[in-house]
């Protein structure tokens, strides 16, 4: 098992090196002009000379490998740049605003788990009645549905209307509640089907018919047989609902006013504030890519072939 | 004494709906089988074999239909008896053995798990001699290590040694009557071998009775004592093997299986004697 | 069972398709059966409830709220139209190449194609929105980039299960050349399945579209989208919720009804869910 994580981790290296020349790139050739922001924040005049001095202190005009070395180098020791509107460090400013987005992108992930299984496991227990029916209904209602309209309806209802919730910002657990439902939506509605479609697979497999020849009960049958390879693709998907919710937390944090780093980074856009972007970028993605090998490692220890398959002991 | 009947079947109907008829798929099956019998039910793919095996132990798929018949197991009718009763005679009274070992155990439990999870279901606590048990019907069945079996996940292992474990599990519940669909159809000639001595060893040193289903003559006339013969969900024929290996008056089904086990493997009939395992 | 027979056969697409062609028909023939200029502002009017000329009232700018939407209608589904379009010519391009000639071409591909799919879909959007500047054509561009990977990774492995067949192979060994075997054999099944698989992510596409234009990212003012107006709304939903309400609801009917038969022609594809119909 340990050697299949270093093995993972290991594989690792590459991939984000690979990620960085990409952002490296992407930002290179967008519409992104160092000097010219560099000159800005110092109140000097944008003329020709100015922008030629600035770009050779800056660094602009050394060959592009020389460039992305360096800017490697600062990032590995978390230095990605100042803020062209601040001047201030980018990462700290980040840093500030990220365990907001986590929090609220932690409890979306709470409330797709813990309502998608229950609904998921008995619309396939109960298939074709109507517990089934009514849960396929609204999951596919759901997935249909923007989550920039939802929220506002959820506003409309629980704030405006009844006053039961705060319709922005952060506070009690009162406050996170419809924006966290929001978030949890799509993915809910999604790991539903998921759930459904895994059990019923599992319930008319080989391995359970000739578990019910042994005569085993059929409450362990479910609860063991069924329940635990039912699971193994839906864990998976868990990797997946994570970069769902780390995209979809920008729109929800907009809506609900909720200061986390994707509000920010929308912010950064509209000023341009390449710094801010690109730090933003490779955060989110740092936290998706560590997300999906601890789900990797977690599917590994649930089965045994995947563990075998790359080497490790069984 | 008259050897005791183990399992009586009794004009068994079983049909499907599709659409808005009725397809029948197994007409009026009647047959028996003694203690320590090994009886073979032998019929192309699709004749209703499987299926008559599944209705023995009440675990029909949900869109076929027991129309009439009566099973009898050691005596007791089957036909509406509580599902708790029909549950606990399953695997330790009545046990099945199926083809395609391999899909049927669960990948994601050891072997050691699967034994416990039958042992405990019927009963029988786990315990420090139960390892002992499993160690021994493993070995029973002719694993060599069985210490390091029981560790194995199913995956590891191969189509022939799952269905040792398959025998070896009934083995140790010590069933009346196994039920074997099909255990040769999907392995090598070396491990069919091993089988088939196994399932003999089973009758002999450990009482069982066995329903043996084939599609293959050569594997009847090498194990059972008595034969049935299936086309398109009805019995055409039966009696003992040597009858039917037999000149005389047949079925024409019967007669073309003959036919063509002859062509294949000559003309007599293979008694396999425990010396050849 | 023709595909049209087996979306008719379904209850649900009684439903969807025809919502579907309401919406076409609004894109297509917007110019014409918009009552008003979606872009026409008029202070005085604004902020209207529903008469006989501003069937659903006007915004804040006095601009009538019907036909923004109708407009709206023109641009979602043109712009979802070329990105579905753009995605399906790269991943086919992408996917072929790859799964064709194999090797090194192949692993290069197959290893950028895993780079884009390491980054969160909506997240590497915006990042690209963000460097290439705002505006509909950068969204279109974004979103593409963000979605051909997956798809590309799909054409490859369907190509080389057919490229696998025989009848590939007898057709080499009959010495057709490599271009006969792409646009013959290899193409049309492809493009079936391709075809398939982008409806079925109109809708996704059409909420990462509004969502990225809800954010102001997406088009300039004073162009009519569906996500826009939700976002120009927003501050007014203690007073006139309905703003809100009707563009958020287009793109609620508007992903619905593509998301159905979509799901329609999956089962169907799908044989074990045939055989329990029959």
């Amino acid at each position: 098992m340990l050697l299949f994580i270093l093995k993972r981790l290991l594989a690792l290296i590459p991939l984000l090196l690979a990620i960085s020349v990409l952002v490296f790139l992407i930002l290179h050739f967008g519409n992104n002009d160092p000097a010219m922001a560099y000159l800005r924040l110092s109140h000097i005049p944008p003329t020709d000379l100015a922008l030629e001095a600035a770009r050779e202190s800056l660094g602009l005009n050394r060959p592009l490998s020389v460039q992305y070395l360096d800017w490697l180098g600062k990032a590995v020791r978390l230095d990605f740049g100042m803020s062209y509107v601040t001047g201030k460090p980018v990462l700290e400013r980040l840093l500030y605003y990220l365990p907001n987005t986590l929090y609220l992108a932690g409890f979306s992930l709470m409330i797709t788990i813990f309502l998608s299984l229950p609904l998921g496991i008995i619309s396939a227990l109960r298939k074709d009645r109507w517990p089934d029916h009514l849960t396929r209904a609204m999951a596919f209602v759901g997935v249909s549905t923007p989550s920039f309209w939802l929220g506002f309806l959820l506003v409309f209802f629980f704030s405006v209307k009844l006053g039961w919730l705060p319709a922005l910002g952060k506070g009690g657990i009162t406050h996170v509640l419809m924006p966290a439902f929001t978030l949890s939506l799509m993915s809910m509605c999604i790991n539903t089907r998921l759930i459904r479609a895994s059990m019923l697979e599992q319930m008319n497999s080989r391995s359970v018919l000739y578990a019910r020849v042994r005569g085993i009960h059929e409450k362990r049958i479910v609860g063991s047989h069924i329940l635990k390879n039912a699971m193994i693709p839906v864990v998976t998907a868990i990797g997946m609902h994570i970069g769902e919710m780390l995209g979809g937390a920008v729109v929800v944090e907009i809506i609900f006013a909720w200061p986390g780093v994707g509000r920010y980074a929308v912010s950064a856009i509209y000023n341009r504030d390449f710094p801010v972007m690109q730090c933003f970028i490779l955060m989110m993605t740092l936290i998706f890519v560590f997300c999906n090998l601890g789900v990797d490692i977690l599917y590994a220890w649930l089965d045994p072939r995947i563990r075998y398959r790359e080497g490790g002991k069984a | 004494m008259a050897p005791e009947q183990i399992l009586s079947v009794n004009k068994l109907s079983l049909s499907r709906q599709s659409g808005k008829t009725d397809i029948q798929l197994v007409h009026e099956v009647s047959f028996s089988i003694d203690q320590q019998e090994i009886v073979g039910l032998i019929g192309e793919s699709g004749c209703g074999k499987s299926l008559t095996c599944l209705s023995l132990i009440n675990l029909l798929p949900r869109i076929i239909r027991a129309d009439s018949g009566e099973i009898f197991f050691q005596g007791t009718p089957l036909n509406d008896i509580k599902s708790s009763m029909m549950r606990s005679l399953r695997g330790k009274s009545m046990a099945m053995i199926l083809q395609n070992p391999m899909s049927c155990f669960d990948s994601v439990f050891s072997i050691r798990y699967h034994f416990k999870e039958t042992l405990q279901s019927h009963g029988m606590g786990w315990s420090k001699n139960r390892c002992r048990h499993i160690c021994d019907a493993l070995a029973e069945v002719g694993f060599e290590n069985p210490k390091e079996i029981i560790d194995l996940y199913p995956f590891q292992m191969s189509g022939g040694m799952l269905q040792r474990v398959m025998i070896a599990l009934a083995l140790i519940m010590k069933v009346a009557l196994l039920i074997a669909d099909e255990p040769t159809t999907d392995l090598d000639l070396v491990s069919q071998n091993k089988i088939l001595c196994l399932l003999a060893k089973m009758r002999e040193q450990h009482g069982m009775s066995i329903l043996l289903v084939t599609h293959d003559l050569s594997v009847i006339a090498r194990l059972a004592d008595r034969a049935i013969i299936m086309q398109q969900g009805k019995i055409v024929d039966s009696g003992s093997v040597k009858a039917i290996f037999a000149q005389g008056q047949h079925h024409p089904y019967t007669k073309a299986l003959l036919n063509a086990h002859f062509n294949l493997y000559g003309s007599h009939l293979e008694r396999s004697e425990l010396e050849i395992c | 069972m023709t595909t049209f027979k087996a979306l008719m056969a379904r209850k649900m697409n009684w439903f969807a398709l025809p919502v579907i062609m309401v919406i076409l028909s609004m894109a297509v023939l917007a110019p014409w059966i918009a009552p008003h200029d979606p872009s026409q502002i008029n202070l005085e009017q604004k902020l209207t409830s529903p008469d006989s000329e501003h069937l659903l009232g006007t915004d804040h700018l006095g601009r009538d709220i019907l036909s923004r939407l109708i407009w709206g209608a023109r641009t979602s589904m043109g712009s979802v139209f070329v990105i579905v379009n753009l995605v399906m010519f790269f991943s086919l391009l992408v996917g072929c190449f790859s799964g064709y000639l194999g090797g090194w071409v192949d692993t290069l591909l197959m290893r950028i194609c895993e780079i884009f799919l390491t980054f969160p879909t909506f997240i590497l959007a915006m990042f690209l929105i963000g460097v290439l500047g705002m505006g509909m054509g950068n969204v279109i561009i974004a979103i593409v980039l963000t979605h051909w990977a997956w798809y590309a990774r799909i054409i490859r492995s369907l190509t080389l299960s057919i490229k696998s067949r025989e009848y590939i192979m007898a057709s080499q060994v009959a010495g057709s050349s490599h271009f006969t075997i792409f646009t013959r054999h290899l193409l049309p099944p492809i493009m079936a399945q391709l075809v398939i698989l982008a409806t079925l992510d109109i809708g996704h596409m059409m909420l990462h579209v509004s969502g990225l234009s809800f954010l102001g990212l997406g088009v300039k003012a004073p162009t009519a989208e569906w996500g826009v107006m939700i976002n120009d709304a927003r501050q007014y939903i203690w007073t006139q919720p309905e703003l809100i309400f009707y563009p958020g609801m287009m793109i609620f009917l508007a992903v619905l009804a593509f998301n159905i038969p979509g799901d329609t022609l999956r089962d169907s594809l799908d044989p074990v869910i045939r055989a329990e119909e029959t």
